[in-house]
């Protein structure tokens, strides 16, 4: 049907062939997106930029507490084992405050809010925690990595949903890039941004 | 191009999206008593608004244009999905700051209620819920929607938004959705469409992905819900009816789509 009515040449099946790549192309990122819902989203520079702090930590305990207000449930998350990147830390072992958790009977949950779970280590893009914003992240769970060990001994970092799935291809990288290389693609960031700044 | 091409081609490319379940909401704790689990797909108990109250109302502090909307995000959209989950426009006087006083509301904001601001965040649902000892699950209890009000808002606008400008429907519309017990499908590793997603393009109203998980949970117009015994366990296997009629609304969307610019691509051949 289709030969009859599109004579095909080499020419033109070659730019048709291109045109389904794009096609493909287009088809399996129409879901990667810059804006958010909820949460302003950011590039891997941005997030660089904008975090007072960068961590590699282990989460050594979780507290459910309420708040001052005596409506607002917290969990005080306590980070150890600490690796600093940006910034300075306040201590050796120090605790976030991330908004929800359980006190007792009762929870309060911000659905899309990190979670941290306690055993795990990751990367932290911490911001606001003493300018005392809601979520001392950026970007909120944007500004959370898992750092797990390979089959391979390696060791890579994921975004941290629950199925641990690659660090998306949004901020630069296609696959889980091991510790290090993501380390090094924050120093260049950073670097990057030293060197714009004018004198 | 013939269909059968086509049709490879498509679910070619679902197996490379990766797409294994759809939608997401937060889940029981495998142990009685432990927290809640965020971003669970279906093979989780999901928490849930209790039987009682699955009438919701919400207090709407907005002015008469932005309160229209959002009623019409409850009525023409989350309702109308045809769940026994309903939303309504409620009257009682709230204080977005009481959390669990059993009062849901909706408002705008110029600072969260312990004085922090708002950050990169735009939105937010806060969900309270109660332990259940009887039926040793947790329960939705209170639902409390806040929204940064130093943002440039607009009430509605379809398709793609400017920069610099937030749509304050579908931001509305998403809210509910969490209002409702969901959360972030692509937090949860899947690649959908859906309002639900914790970033979104040009996505401005409910998705199949947003429906057959609102479904799931509340059951109603879909007979492969939830079934909320409160024996533990159960739902798993009840989501392959939801992604199968996934499976086939993305297989004949992406058929057209494939077929268009096939059809597109033949344009300067016309002429031959």
């Amino acid at each position: 049907m289709k030969s009859r009515l599109y004579p095909d040449t080499s020419g033109h099946a070659r730019h048709r062939g291109w045109a389904l790549g794009v096609c493909v192309f287009l088809l399996l990122f129409a879901t990667s997106n810059a804006r958010s819902l909820t949460v302003e989203a950011f590039s891997f520079d941005e997030l660089v930029q904008q975090a007072e702090v960068i961590v590699v930590v282990t989460v050594t305990d979780r507290q459910g507490i309420l708040g001052t207000d005596g409506y607002t449930i917290y969990t005080l998350v306590t980070l150890a084992n600490i690796d600093v990147v940006k910034g300075d830390v306040p201590a050796a072992v120090f605790d976030l405050r991330i908004p929800g958790g359980v006190v007792g009977n009762n929870a309060q949950v911000y659905p899309g809010a990190p979670r941290l779970e306690q055993g795990q280590r990751y990367v932290l893009f911490i911001r606001g925690q003493q300018q005392h914003e809601f979520f001392p992240l950026v970007g909120a769970y944007q500004g959370v990595y898992r750092v797990l060990n390979d089959a391979d001994g390696s060791t890579r970092v994921l975004r941290a949903d629950q199925l641990g799935n690659p660090v998306v291809s949004a901020l630069i990288f296609s696959t889980a890039p091991t510790l290090e290389t993501f380390i090094n693609h924050i120093q260049e960031s950073l670097t990057a941004a030293e060197s714009a700044v004018p004198p | 191009m013939n269909t059968g091409l086509i049709h490879f081609l498509t679910i070619a490319m679902l197996s490379v999206s990766g797409v294994v379940h759809a939608f997401a909401f937060v889940g029981q704790p495998n142990n009685p008593g432990d927290n809640p689990l965020p971003v669970q797909v279906p093979n989780t108990p999901p928490v849930l608004w209790p039987d009682s109250k699955v009438v919701v109302p919400f207090t709407l502090n907005f002015d008469s244009e932005y309160t229209a909307v959002a009623v019409d995000a409850m009525q023409e959209s989350w309702n109308a999905v045809g769940t026994r989950f309903q939303l309504q426009q409620g009257f009682t006087p709230a204080q977005s700051c009481r959390g669990n006083d059993g009062v849901n509301v909706a408002t705008f904001r110029q600072f969260l209620c312990d004085g922090s601001g708002f950050g990169s965040v735009l939105a937010l649902t806060m969900s309270s819920y109660n332990y259940n000892t009887a039926t040793r699950r947790w329960e939705i209890a209170n639902t409390d929607i806040i929204i940064d009000q130093n943002r440039n808002w607009v009430s509605r606008l379809d398709g793609p938004v400017p920069q610099g400008i937030d749509d304050f429907h579908r931001i509305l519309l998403h809210e509910l959705g969490h209002a409702a017990g969901l959360d972030h499908p692509d937090d949860a590793g899947q690649r959908v469409t859906a309002i639900m997603n914790s970033t979104a393009s040009d996505t401005d109203s409910l998705q199949d992905d947003d429906i057959q998980g609102l479904a799931y949970l509340y059951g109603g117009a879909s007979s492969t819900s939830f079934q909320n015994d409160g024996g533990g366990g159960g739902g798993g296997c009840l989501v392959i009816l939801p992604f199968l009629a996934w499976l086939r609304w993305q297989v004949r969307w992406l058929s057209r789509a494939v077929r268009v610019l096939a059809r597109t691509t033949r344009g300067p051949l016309k002429g031959v």
